[in-house]
């Protein structure tokens, strides 16, 4: 199924309670958007402080947005076009999973059927992104939600909850159950059922990620050991032949003995300081395999909602 | 991120930050609606990477749709390449937009948020736009010591040599380094080899048309700075691999080796396909009038060599282009001139001479070409006088046309372009330079002058024979006989066969003789113009010049054909 960012714009701003001023079957969607929205998608905070500092009312921003490439845009207004991978969609996006994160939601029941008098269970739904990261990522969005009173856990909880008609009116106290376990026990017994989840996962693609960095760290080391090694006899030839130039009398004063010993005493520390600068090479080039190779998982929470429901 | 378990293979890590929010949101009763819930979850959806290997930027892209090469290529180096490699593609296919795919995908992914961009000086800017508005990347130009701070940078490789600059890299670390033209990282003996190389960084691109120019040894050296030991070290790989300085041997297995880290498209592969360019020669004779007119600005330049030398050379040319240029350069000067010296009189004889030109043969020509090719085409030419007047004279021939400036704001461009789309045959241009305004409906060009430097000839074609071109691209140069334009277009066309190479070649060329971006060859011209004194001199001396040429052309024939030997 494509996606339809035509469909997903105009819910976003209904959503924020925009005010549409351009009528269905117009090919130009015009919106009046308030002004927490325009703050959030219009990136002008100088703007702002200079409006605030001189107290004026700021005039909300009317956008004209249209979704099809192939339409002309009209001559008197300024109109966007709106795709996929336009910046301004991406900040649509970015506000959406920046205000929808936590709710308290009623299962509903029209007010006067029989259903409307049934009690309501409390349920926490947690959504979130688990991505699997070594050099490549894959990710997979996972839920999971809690019976509050019970402990009962449920998987994809959020394509469960969906279904259902959900409201923010809340229904008199009495049809409410009361949770009987703690939001920290319900966490642990959601995290450890994450964990569970995790390693069920095939794990091809950590096995591989490790592999890969052993063969790359191996392929460094003997690169930069098969160098060390070098530099390392070629100082033990240049130790052992000081030994043989050191003179046998410690208050030599032979011009020649003296400044043969500081000769090689130069090239003795430029070996040594280039071994060291390999070697820290070496452990640097190490540490960036690692940093790219290394597998791990990484959970990110984006959405918590209570719910109460039959 | 906090710990949450330590498995066999990796670690789990959980964000929690969600709960403490969760918790204050209900103790003060403060909740998001179900719809917007609904949307975040859905953008969650969009956003995600649902496969390890597949590409997930190019739907997000604003602007581009990539060639099939290059979406390969970009899959390449994230799925088997692991993002350290050599983009090493011929000239004109777009490495690019290669790098900038690799860097969203990988930025999409969440891997990579702090990047460093190293390019020539003079494509720093150009980088910067091109990340913005086609991949939708915020990148900066590094322009002072703070905007290193940035999350992804694009500097200049020779500003950011300096020790100052240098120090303030060493000291961060890079989800991403890319280097343009990073075949001057080929000796590992130099400081920028060095400093590359000590720079920290997770995944790197290095980005040139010619990793091998001299000798297998720069493979070798830019190599190590994306996977050390891949080829073995020094030794062994002068051992295994090295004929000759230029001559590998173990072909095949050299072959498998380096195409773990460097790909190289060609324009035969692959199915892109250039379009041939064909050049016509168009001859004029001057009328007696505008011979005298051409005869009267030479010898007044010849004998005046003490004036401004820029001046001189603008005057000469425009002699060339249109008595209207010439006109207008000539008035200029008089304003500086003293009134009653020999200088004035003179330049004053000289105007006289440029009234009595009442036919303009070259626009009589260029009139007959544009009926003859009855199809939309560009005229090019340096001035302004005779930009204007080339529009006149064409109105006055029926012919519509649309002019272009460099001065033109981005808007007014885009106008102009698309009413020579829409309604005008003729675009007459004096701006060739700069991206962004496509201009490939169009095949055919004039140069109704030529300028002295062959970059600014082939900027000229490459607005139409590009990428995207579909038809053949037809060039007409103006040979008037008996002027240095004569002389200039027979060095370019018929002994150094400019116009029959392919695209970017002329480049490379230039930048082998060390006069890179053409400059230095507009003033071994102008030298030559005027140092000669008579015709056969000047005719030899530009032969001269033409064979540098050709050799350069030749050398580095030969040196991107030995990168060919392993593929």
């Amino acid at each position: 199924m494509t996606f339809s960012t035509d469909h997903y714009v105009k819910r976003y701003f209904e959503a924020v309670n925009s005010e549409i001023i351009s009528d269905k079957n117009s090919q130009i969607f015009s919106v009046k958007i308030p002004i927490d929205v325009d703050k959030e998608l219009t990136h002008r905070p100088y703007y702002w402080m200079y409006i605030e500092s001189l107290g004026q009312q700021p005039e909300p921003t009317t956008l004209h947005l249209a979704f099809d490439p192939k339409v002309d845009p009209p001559d008197d207004i300024d109109c966007e076009l709106i795709t996929l991978g336009s910046i301004r969609f991406h900040n649509i996006l970015n506000s959406a999973r920046r205000r929808g994160k936590i709710g308290k939601l009623y299962q509903y029941f029209p007010p006067k059927s029989q259903l409307s008098r049934s009690i309501l269970r409390p349920y926490l739904l947690i959504n979130m992104r688990v991505s699997l990261i070594a050099d490549k990522t894959q990710d997979h969005l996972y839920s999971l939600g809690i019976n509050l009173e019970n402990g009962q856990l449920y998987r994809n909880f959020y394509n469960n909850v969906k279904m259902f008609p959900l409201t923010e009116v809340n229904p008199h106290a009495s049809l409410l159950g009361q949770p009987s376990i703690s939001f920290d026990s319900a966490i642990s017994i959601m995290e450890e059922d994450l964990c569970n989840y995790v390693t069920e996962f095939d794990n091809q693609w950590a096995a591989q990620a490790s592999n890969n960095m052993i063969e790359e760290i191996g392929q460094i080391e003997s690169y930069y050991d098969s160098q060390l090694l070098d530099l390392q006899k070629k100082l033990t030839d240049i130790t052992n032949n000081l030994d043989d130039v050191t003179c046998k009398s410690d208050d030599c004063k032979d011009q020649i003995c003296q400044s043969e010993e500081t000769i090689e005493n130069r090239i003795d520390l430029e070996i040594i300081n280039e071994i060291d600068l390999l070697n820290f090479e070496k452990r640097q080039r190490i540490d960036e395999v690692k940093w790219q190779f290394s597998p791990r998982v990484e959970i990110s929470p984006y959405s918590m909602v209570m719910i109460y429901m039959v | 991120m906090e710990i949450l378990k330590e498995t066999e293979l990796f670690p789990i890590y959980i964000n929690r930050n969600l709960y403490t929010q969760f918790n204050d949101y209900m103790s003060n009763s403060r909740t998001d609606s179900w719809q917007l819930i609904e949307l975040s979850h859905e953008a969650e959806k969009l956003l995600m990477a649902k496969d390890f290997h597949q590409l997930e930027c190019i739907k997000h892209l604003p602007q581009v749709i990539p060639y099939p090469h290059q979406t390969k290529t970009a899959q390449k180096v994230i799925s088997e390449l692991r993002g350290r490699a050599i983009l090493a593609d011929e000239v004109g296919l777009g490495k690019t937009i290669e790098a900038g795919l690799i860097l969203k995908e990988y930025m999409l992914r969440g891997l990579v948020k702090k990047v460093l961009i190293l390019v020539p000086a003079s494509l720093v800017l150009q980088w910067t736009r091109e990340l913005n508005e086609k991949f939708a990347i915020p990148a900066t130009a590094q322009r002072k010591h703070y905007s290193w701070d940035a999350d992804i940078v694009v500097a200049s490789i020779d500003t950011a040599k300096r020790d100052d600059h240098m120090n303030i890299i060493l000291s961060k670390e890079y989800d991403m380094l890319i280097v343009d033209e990073a075949h001057k990282l080929k000796n590992r003996k130099t400081k920028n080899w060095q400093n590359i190389n000590k720079i920290k960084k997770k995944y790197c691109l290095l980005l040139t048309a010619t990793p091998v120019q001299n000798s297998l040894d720069e493979l070798f050296n830019l190599i190590t700075l994306l996977k050390p030991g891949q080829l073995g070290s020094y030794n062994s790989f002068l051992q295994n691999f090295v004929e000759q300085k230029r001559k590998p041997k173990n072909k095949d297995e050299l072959k498998k080796i380096i195409d773990k880290v460097m790909i190289r498209n060609k324009r035969r592969d692959g199915g892109v396909e250039f379009v041939d360019r064909h050049v016509h020669t168009i001859t004029v004779e001057l009328s007696e009038p505008e011979r005298n007119l051409y005869d009267a600005v030479t010898n007044f330049i010849r004998k005046h060599r003490d004036l401004n030398m820029l001046s001189l050379l603008t005057l000469q040319r425009e002699v060339c282009s249109s008595s209207d240029a010439t006109f207008v350069t000539l008035v200029n000067m008089l304003k500086n001139v003293a009134t009653g010296s020999e200088l004035e009189l003179e330049i004053r004889s000289i105007l006289d001479i440029s009234r009595t030109v009442k036919e303009v043969t070259k626009a009589q020509r260029l009139v007959e070409i544009i009926k003859n090719i009855n199809d939309k085409v560009i005229v090019f030419t340096e001035y302004r006088a005779t930009q204007e007047f080339l529009q006149m004279y064409l109105a006055h021939h029926q012919i519509s046309s649309v002019p272009y400036r460099g001065g033109f704001k981005r808007g007014k461009k885009e106008w102009m372009k698309d009413l020579f789309f829409s309604r005008a045959q003729v675009m007459v241009a004096t701006e060739a330079g700069g991206e962004g305004i496509n201009l490939q409906f169009c095949n055919n060009i004039v140069n109704y002058d030529l300028p002295w430097n062959p970059m600014r000839i082939e900027q000229r074609i490459g607005r139409v024979h590009r990428l995207g071109q579909s038809r053949d691209v037809h060039i007409y140069n103006f040979s008037t006989v008996d002027t240095i334009e004569e002389h200039i277009l027979y060095l370019l066309q018929e002994k150094i066969n400019m116009f029959e190479m392919v695209i970017g070649e002329l480049d490379s060329i230039l930048t082998k003789l060390k006069m890179p971006k053409g400059q230095k060859l507009e003033s071994n011209l102008l030298e030559i113009v005027y140092g000669t004194q008579t015709k056969e001199e000047l005719t030899a001396k530009i032969n001269e010049l033409g064979e540098k040429i050709i050799q350069a052309k030749e050398d580095l024939q030969k040196e991107s054909g030995s990168v060919d030997i392993f593929h």
